[in-house]
Protein backbone atom coordinates (compact mmCIF):
# COMPACT_ATOMS: atom_id res chain seq x y z
CA UNK A 1 0.00 0.00 0.00
CA UNK A 2 2.79 2.11 0.70
CA UNK A 3 4.28 1.71 -2.27
CA UNK A 4 1.19 3.00 -4.38
CA UNK A 5 1.27 6.05 -1.89
CA UNK A 6 4.96 6.79 -2.99
CA UNK A 7 3.88 6.95 -6.00
CA UNK A 8 0.99 8.95 -6.02
CA UNK A 9 2.94 11.63 -3.86
CA UNK A 10 5.71 11.41 -6.83
CA UNK A 11 3.38 12.05 -9.17
CA UNK A 12 1.21 15.00 -7.87
CA UNK A 13 4.36 17.05 -6.49
CA UNK A 14 6.34 15.90 -9.83
CA UNK A 15 2.93 17.68 -11.73
CA UNK A 16 2.73 20.52 -9.46
CA UNK A 17 6.67 21.48 -10.12
CA UNK A 18 6.21 20.82 -13.96
CA UNK A 19 2.96 22.59 -14.24
CA UNK A 20 5.11 25.32 -11.83
CA UNK A 21 7.97 25.23 -13.72
CA UNK A 22 6.92 25.56 -16.98
CA UNK A 23 4.37 28.65 -16.73
CA UNK A 24 7.24 30.38 -14.77
CA UNK A 25 9.96 29.72 -17.45
CA UNK A 26 8.15 30.96 -19.83
CA UNK A 27 7.51 34.02 -18.58
CA UNK A 28 10.39 35.48 -16.49
CA UNK A 29 9.87 38.90 -16.45
CA UNK A 30 6.68 38.48 -14.80
CA UNK A 31 8.05 36.24 -12.49
CA UNK A 32 11.20 38.00 -11.63
CA UNK A 33 8.23 40.43 -10.94
CA UNK A 34 6.22 38.97 -8.36
CA UNK A 35 9.46 37.77 -6.85
CA UNK A 36 10.11 41.49 -6.87
CA UNK A 37 6.96 42.20 -4.57
CA UNK A 38 8.35 40.24 -1.79
CA UNK A 39 11.14 43.04 -1.48
CA UNK A 40 13.41 40.53 -0.25
CA UNK A 41 16.44 40.82 -2.70
CA UNK A 42 17.70 43.70 -5.29
CA UNK A 43 16.09 44.04 -8.57
CA UNK A 44 19.15 41.69 -10.29
CA UNK A 45 18.74 38.67 -7.76
CA UNK A 46 14.84 38.72 -8.35
CA UNK A 47 16.07 38.50 -12.31
CA UNK A 48 18.50 35.19 -11.47
CA UNK A 49 16.03 33.50 -9.31
CA UNK A 50 13.43 34.02 -11.34
CA UNK A 51 15.68 32.58 -14.27
CA UNK A 52 16.94 29.51 -12.42
CA UNK A 53 14.62 28.62 -9.90
CA UNK A 54 11.97 27.40 -12.85
CA UNK A 55 14.47 25.02 -14.19
CA UNK A 56 15.06 23.53 -10.98
CA UNK A 57 11.53 22.77 -10.93
CA UNK A 58 10.83 21.72 -14.13
CA UNK A 59 14.01 19.32 -13.67
CA UNK A 60 13.08 18.31 -10.30
CA UNK A 61 9.25 17.16 -11.60
CA UNK A 62 10.59 15.21 -14.18
CA UNK A 63 12.92 13.24 -11.85
CA UNK A 64 10.06 12.85 -9.51
CA UNK A 65 7.61 11.70 -12.32
CA UNK A 66 10.42 9.49 -14.43
CA UNK A 67 11.16 7.34 -10.73
CA UNK A 68 15.03 8.42 -11.18
CA UNK A 69 17.09 9.80 -8.84
CA UNK A 70 13.86 10.38 -6.94
CA UNK A 71 15.41 10.87 -3.43
CA UNK A 72 17.72 13.93 -4.83
CA UNK A 73 14.57 15.00 -6.18
CA UNK A 74 12.56 15.01 -3.16
CA UNK A 75 15.27 16.32 -0.47
CA UNK A 76 15.23 19.44 -3.98
CA UNK A 77 11.55 19.58 -3.22
CA UNK A 78 12.07 19.72 0.62
CA UNK A 79 14.41 23.17 -0.05
CA UNK A 80 12.14 24.14 -2.66
CA UNK A 81 9.11 24.57 -0.26
CA UNK A 82 10.85 25.34 3.20
CA UNK A 83 12.02 28.50 0.33
CA UNK A 84 8.71 29.01 -0.25
CA UNK A 85 7.46 28.36 3.01
CA UNK A 86 9.79 31.05 4.44
CA UNK A 87 9.10 33.77 1.91
CA UNK A 88 5.89 33.32 2.56
CA UNK A 89 5.82 33.50 6.18
CA UNK A 90 7.52 36.46 5.98
CA UNK A 91 5.31 37.77 3.59
CA UNK A 92 2.25 36.97 5.73
CA UNK A 93 4.45 39.03 9.14
CA UNK A 94 4.94 42.03 6.88
CA UNK A 95 1.21 42.35 6.54
CA UNK A 96 2.34 41.98 2.59
CA UNK A 97 -0.87 41.81 0.21
CA UNK A 98 -0.06 40.25 -3.03
CA UNK A 99 -0.27 37.34 -5.06
CA UNK A 100 2.20 34.83 -4.19
CA UNK A 101 3.61 34.48 -7.95
CA UNK A 102 3.77 30.62 -7.24
CA UNK A 103 2.57 29.47 -10.76
CA UNK A 104 3.92 32.72 -12.80
CA UNK A 105 1.31 34.76 -14.73
CA UNK A 106 -1.23 32.03 -14.84
CA UNK A 107 -1.88 32.69 -11.13
CA UNK A 108 -5.42 34.12 -9.98
CA UNK A 109 -7.08 35.23 -6.91
CA UNK A 110 -6.38 32.05 -5.15
CA UNK A 111 -2.95 32.63 -4.88
CA UNK A 112 -3.18 35.03 -2.42
CA UNK A 113 -0.32 34.61 0.32
CA UNK A 114 -2.38 33.17 3.28
CA UNK A 115 -3.62 30.18 0.57
CA UNK A 116 -0.06 29.85 -0.67
CA UNK A 117 1.10 29.13 2.97
CA UNK A 118 -0.87 26.61 3.71
CA UNK A 119 -0.33 24.75 0.05
CA UNK A 120 3.39 24.89 0.67
CA UNK A 121 3.61 23.32 3.98
CA UNK A 122 1.27 20.64 2.78
CA UNK A 123 3.47 19.78 0.30
CA UNK A 124 6.68 20.56 2.03
CA UNK A 125 5.10 17.77 4.24
CA UNK A 126 4.76 15.22 1.51
CA UNK A 127 7.77 16.14 0.45
CA UNK A 128 9.49 15.39 3.50
CA UNK A 129 7.56 12.31 4.39
CA UNK A 130 8.77 11.33 0.74
CA UNK A 131 12.29 12.02 1.60
CA UNK A 132 12.42 9.93 4.86
CA UNK A 133 9.95 7.30 3.42
CA UNK A 134 12.51 6.66 0.41
CA UNK A 135 15.64 6.16 3.37
CA UNK A 136 14.00 2.64 3.42
CA UNK A 137 14.07 0.27 0.23
CA UNK A 138 10.21 0.62 -0.67
CA UNK A 139 10.31 -3.30 -2.02
CA UNK A 140 11.60 -4.38 1.56
CA UNK A 141 8.81 -2.67 2.88
CA UNK A 142 5.21 -4.24 4.30
CA UNK A 143 2.26 -3.22 2.52
CA UNK B 1 23.04 9.92 1.48
CA UNK B 2 26.78 11.14 0.02
CA UNK B 3 25.29 10.34 -3.50
CA UNK B 4 21.73 11.55 -2.96
CA UNK B 5 23.35 15.44 -2.02
CA UNK B 6 25.62 15.20 -4.61
CA UNK B 7 22.78 14.30 -7.33
CA UNK B 8 21.11 16.98 -5.82
CA UNK B 9 23.96 19.40 -6.41
CA UNK B 10 24.12 18.28 -10.03
CA UNK B 11 20.52 19.00 -10.46
CA UNK B 12 21.19 22.49 -8.84
CA UNK B 13 23.51 23.56 -10.97
CA UNK B 14 22.18 22.38 -14.35
CA UNK B 15 18.87 24.45 -13.04
CA UNK B 16 21.36 27.28 -12.70
CA UNK B 17 23.54 27.03 -16.04
CA UNK B 18 20.38 26.23 -18.04
CA UNK B 19 18.17 29.16 -16.34
CA UNK B 20 21.37 31.41 -17.00
CA UNK B 21 21.84 30.48 -20.87
CA UNK B 22 18.21 30.77 -21.68
CA UNK B 23 18.02 34.30 -19.90
CA UNK B 24 21.32 35.59 -20.35
CA UNK B 25 19.79 38.39 -23.11
CA UNK B 26 17.44 39.93 -20.09
CA UNK B 27 20.02 39.67 -17.01
CA UNK B 28 22.92 41.43 -19.68
CA UNK B 29 19.94 43.86 -20.23
CA UNK B 30 19.37 44.27 -16.39
CA UNK B 31 22.42 45.15 -15.92
CA UNK B 32 23.07 47.54 -18.57
CA UNK B 33 19.63 49.49 -17.59
CA UNK B 34 19.75 53.05 -16.76
CA UNK B 35 17.89 53.72 -13.62
CA UNK B 36 14.48 55.34 -14.25
CA UNK B 37 14.59 58.58 -12.76
CA UNK B 38 10.96 60.28 -11.23
CA UNK B 39 10.33 63.79 -13.00
CA UNK B 40 9.40 65.06 -9.22
CA UNK B 41 13.25 64.77 -8.68
CA UNK B 42 13.54 67.04 -11.81
CA UNK B 43 15.93 69.85 -10.60
CA UNK B 44 17.70 71.90 -13.71
CA UNK B 45 20.37 74.13 -13.13
CA UNK B 46 20.42 77.54 -14.46
CA UNK B 47 23.46 78.46 -15.59
CA UNK B 48 24.90 82.01 -17.44
CA UNK B 49 27.33 82.51 -20.50
CA UNK B 50 30.56 81.79 -19.08
CA UNK B 51 29.31 78.90 -17.48
CA UNK B 52 28.31 77.82 -21.22
CA UNK B 53 31.65 79.20 -23.14
CA UNK B 54 33.51 77.12 -20.72
CA UNK B 55 31.38 74.42 -21.35
CA UNK B 56 31.24 74.50 -25.13
CA UNK B 57 35.25 74.81 -25.50
CA UNK B 58 35.54 71.32 -23.11
CA UNK B 59 33.34 69.71 -25.68
CA UNK B 60 30.53 68.52 -23.16
CA UNK B 61 27.25 67.48 -24.28
CA UNK B 62 24.63 70.21 -25.50
CA UNK B 63 21.88 69.72 -26.83
CA UNK B 64 19.68 72.71 -28.77
CA UNK B 65 16.18 72.18 -27.61
CA UNK B 66 14.95 74.42 -30.90
CA UNK B 67 13.08 73.49 -33.73
CA UNK B 68 15.16 71.88 -36.48
CA UNK B 69 14.61 75.14 -38.62
CA UNK B 70 16.22 77.41 -36.13
CA UNK B 71 19.17 75.03 -35.32
CA UNK B 72 19.95 74.96 -39.24
CA UNK B 73 20.25 78.59 -39.23
CA UNK B 74 22.01 78.96 -36.02
CA UNK B 75 23.32 77.50 -33.06
CA UNK B 76 26.02 76.95 -30.59
CA UNK B 77 29.15 74.89 -31.85
CA UNK B 78 29.02 71.56 -31.43
CA UNK B 79 25.20 71.35 -30.04
CA UNK B 80 23.09 68.35 -31.22
CA UNK B 81 19.66 69.04 -32.36
CA UNK B 82 16.99 67.61 -30.63
CA UNK B 83 13.56 69.27 -31.26
CA UNK B 84 11.08 69.01 -28.55
CA UNK B 85 8.73 66.05 -29.73
CA UNK B 86 11.37 64.12 -32.04
CA UNK B 87 11.25 60.84 -30.15
CA UNK B 88 13.73 59.27 -32.31
CA UNK B 89 16.23 62.23 -32.05
CA UNK B 90 15.76 61.67 -27.94
CA UNK B 91 16.14 58.47 -28.54
CA UNK B 92 19.42 58.35 -30.42
CA UNK B 93 20.63 61.15 -27.95
CA UNK B 94 20.17 58.99 -25.09
CA UNK B 95 21.77 56.02 -26.67
CA UNK B 96 25.26 57.57 -27.62
CA UNK B 97 25.35 59.60 -24.63
CA UNK B 98 23.37 59.17 -21.65
CA UNK B 99 26.57 57.70 -19.91
CA UNK B 100 28.04 61.05 -19.91
CA UNK B 101 25.42 61.73 -17.20
CA UNK B 102 25.22 65.61 -17.58
CA UNK B 103 23.83 67.93 -20.17
CA UNK B 104 23.56 71.61 -21.14
CA UNK B 105 20.17 72.38 -22.83
CA UNK B 106 19.20 76.05 -24.32
CA UNK B 107 16.45 77.13 -26.41
CA UNK B 108 15.68 80.22 -27.98
CA UNK B 109 15.22 82.85 -25.00
CA UNK B 110 14.19 83.37 -21.43
CA UNK B 111 10.65 83.18 -22.88
CA UNK B 112 10.71 79.74 -24.01
CA UNK B 113 10.29 76.80 -22.04
CA UNK B 114 11.72 74.17 -24.42
CA UNK B 115 14.72 74.13 -22.94
CA UNK B 116 13.37 73.62 -19.70
CA UNK B 117 11.05 70.32 -21.04
CA UNK B 118 13.45 69.00 -22.91
CA UNK B 119 15.61 68.89 -20.02
CA UNK B 120 12.87 67.28 -17.89
CA UNK B 121 12.94 64.25 -20.75
CA UNK B 122 16.45 64.17 -20.51
CA UNK B 123 16.12 63.45 -16.81
CA UNK B 124 14.00 60.76 -16.96
CA UNK B 125 15.76 59.56 -19.56
CA UNK B 126 18.88 58.86 -17.08
CA UNK B 127 20.76 62.08 -17.15
CA UNK B 128 21.71 63.02 -13.68
CA UNK B 129 22.69 66.41 -14.18
CA UNK B 130 21.08 68.81 -16.26
CA UNK B 131 21.69 72.37 -16.96
CA UNK B 132 19.62 75.56 -17.90
CA UNK B 133 20.80 78.52 -20.05
CA UNK B 134 18.00 80.34 -19.90
CA UNK B 135 18.80 83.20 -21.96
CA UNK B 136 19.46 80.92 -24.59
CA UNK B 137 20.56 80.97 -28.09
CA UNK B 138 19.74 84.64 -28.35
CA UNK B 139 22.14 85.70 -26.27
CA UNK B 140 24.61 83.64 -27.39
CA UNK B 141 24.31 85.22 -30.95
CA UNK B 142 24.45 88.56 -29.35
CA UNK B 143 27.48 87.89 -27.13
CA UNK B 144 29.66 86.33 -30.05
CA UNK B 145 27.75 86.00 -33.45
CA UNK B 146 30.59 84.53 -35.27
CA UNK B 147 30.10 81.46 -33.46
CA UNK B 148 27.23 78.91 -34.99
CA UNK B 149 29.33 75.93 -35.69
CA UNK B 150 28.59 72.60 -38.14
CA UNK B 151 25.38 70.78 -37.72
CA UNK B 152 25.90 67.26 -35.53
CA UNK B 153 24.62 64.47 -36.11
CA UNK B 154 22.35 62.21 -33.70
CA UNK B 155 21.59 59.22 -36.72
CA UNK B 156 21.49 59.16 -40.00
CA UNK B 157 17.53 60.85 -40.67
CA UNK B 158 19.23 64.04 -41.36
CA UNK B 159 20.88 64.56 -44.89
CA UNK B 160 22.07 67.95 -44.19
CA UNK B 161 25.77 67.61 -44.22
CA UNK B 162 26.46 67.68 -40.30
CA UNK B 163 29.13 65.64 -38.41
CA UNK B 164 29.32 63.10 -36.78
Amino acid sequence: MQRYGVIAIRWVLGAIFLYAGSTKALDVATFATAIGRYAMLPELGNMVLASTLPYAEIYTGLLLCSGRWVRSAALLSVLMYSMFCVALLTAALRGLSIDCGCFGAAAGAWSSVGVALLRSLALLGLSSYLFVVLAVPVATAKD
Amino acid sequence: MRLVLLRALVVVILAVFSGLAVNSGQIFALLHKVPVQAAEDYAPIPVELPFVRTWQQEGKLLVDARAFDNYSAGHIAGAYSVPIGDQQRLQALVDCCVRRTEVLVYCSSISCSDAFTMGEQLFVSGFKRVYLYDAGFTEWQQQQPWVTGSQRQLDNTVKEGGER
